[in-house]
């Protein structure tokens, strides 16, 4: 089982780190925090005067699965519109409960579906990213 | 459990928690929390490993048949003090033998393979 958890494509995620760091002019950022596991995801984001997500990074101090998360929703929301942020957290929610398979990277995280305690540890990214747009 | 021999069952544990110990400074990366050696010790073991979460050994751990505890251990503001995630807690119990702690320490060295 836990092969399968960690499975190739999400530790290669985690291990990248791509789009880690801190913006220096970021229009929205924010800090989240797991209180039951001690998981902290800081994302910064500049979106730009259409709408567009044009920079954002993220800061982990987590588990794989929240690395790896933080990655694949970095490469997955850059340029998009901000306001598409509810359907990707709906994908990576389908993704999760089985629903779904997901597209691209989202769908290296259906091996957590029958982990609900590690559900969090994939969606503290999406919280901290709708966050830092304001809206969390 | 009042007919145990409790001097008997101290010395197992700590025989085992230093086997532990023994075993852990001996991988790259790893540190152990608290007292190098067993004086002012109980045979609780925490420990990190690099930039391996603790979730995500105790994970590891488990597929191995090893139980442990992992996090912050209601001990934040500690852990903020120490700038640690959190750690990877063993705790030895009478009813533990060597093949428990061997079987924790290929865990360990499955969580390096896979995450180092």
């Amino acid at each position: 089982m836990t092969d399968a958890l960690y499975h190739d494509r999400i530790v290669t995620l985690a291990k990248s780190r791509a789009g880690a760091g801190r913006l220096t002019d970021p229009t929205g950022s924010a800090r989240k925090d797991n209180p039951l596991c001690g998981d902290r995801v800081t994302m910064d984001v500049r979106v730009d005067d259409q709408g567009r997500i044009a920079e954002l990074t993220h800061q982990v101090r987590g588990c794989a699965l929240c690395q790896a998360s933080a990655v694949a929703l970095t490469a997955r929301a850059q340029g998009q519109a901000a306001d598409s942020l509810p359907q990707l957290r709906a994908e990576i929610d389908s993704v999760l409960d089985g629903s779904s398979a997901g597209e691209g990277d989202f769908a290296a995280f259906a091996p957590v579906r029958p982990y609900r305690s590690r559900h969090d540890c994939v969606t503290l990214p999406f919280e901290a990213l709708k966050a830092a747009l304001g809206k969390g | 459990m009042m007919g145990l021999d409790w001097t008997a069952v101290g010395n197992h544990e700590m025989g085992l928690t230093q086997r532990l110990m023994d075993g852990l400074v001996a991988v790259d990366g790893a540190r152990l929390i608290g007292p190098a050696g067993l004086q002012g010790r109980f045979p609780v073991v925490s420990f990190v490993l690099g930039d391996i979460h603790p979730h995500d050994m105790a994970q590891i751990l488990d597929s191995f048949g090893v139980a442990v505890r992992a996090g912050h251990h209601c001990a934040q503001p500690l852990m903020e003090r120490f700038d640690l995630a959190g750690t990877t807690r063993a705790c030895i119990a009478p009813y533990n033998n060597t093949s428990d702690i061997d079987a924790l320490l290929a865990g360990v060295e499955e969580a390096v393979r896979r995450f180092a």
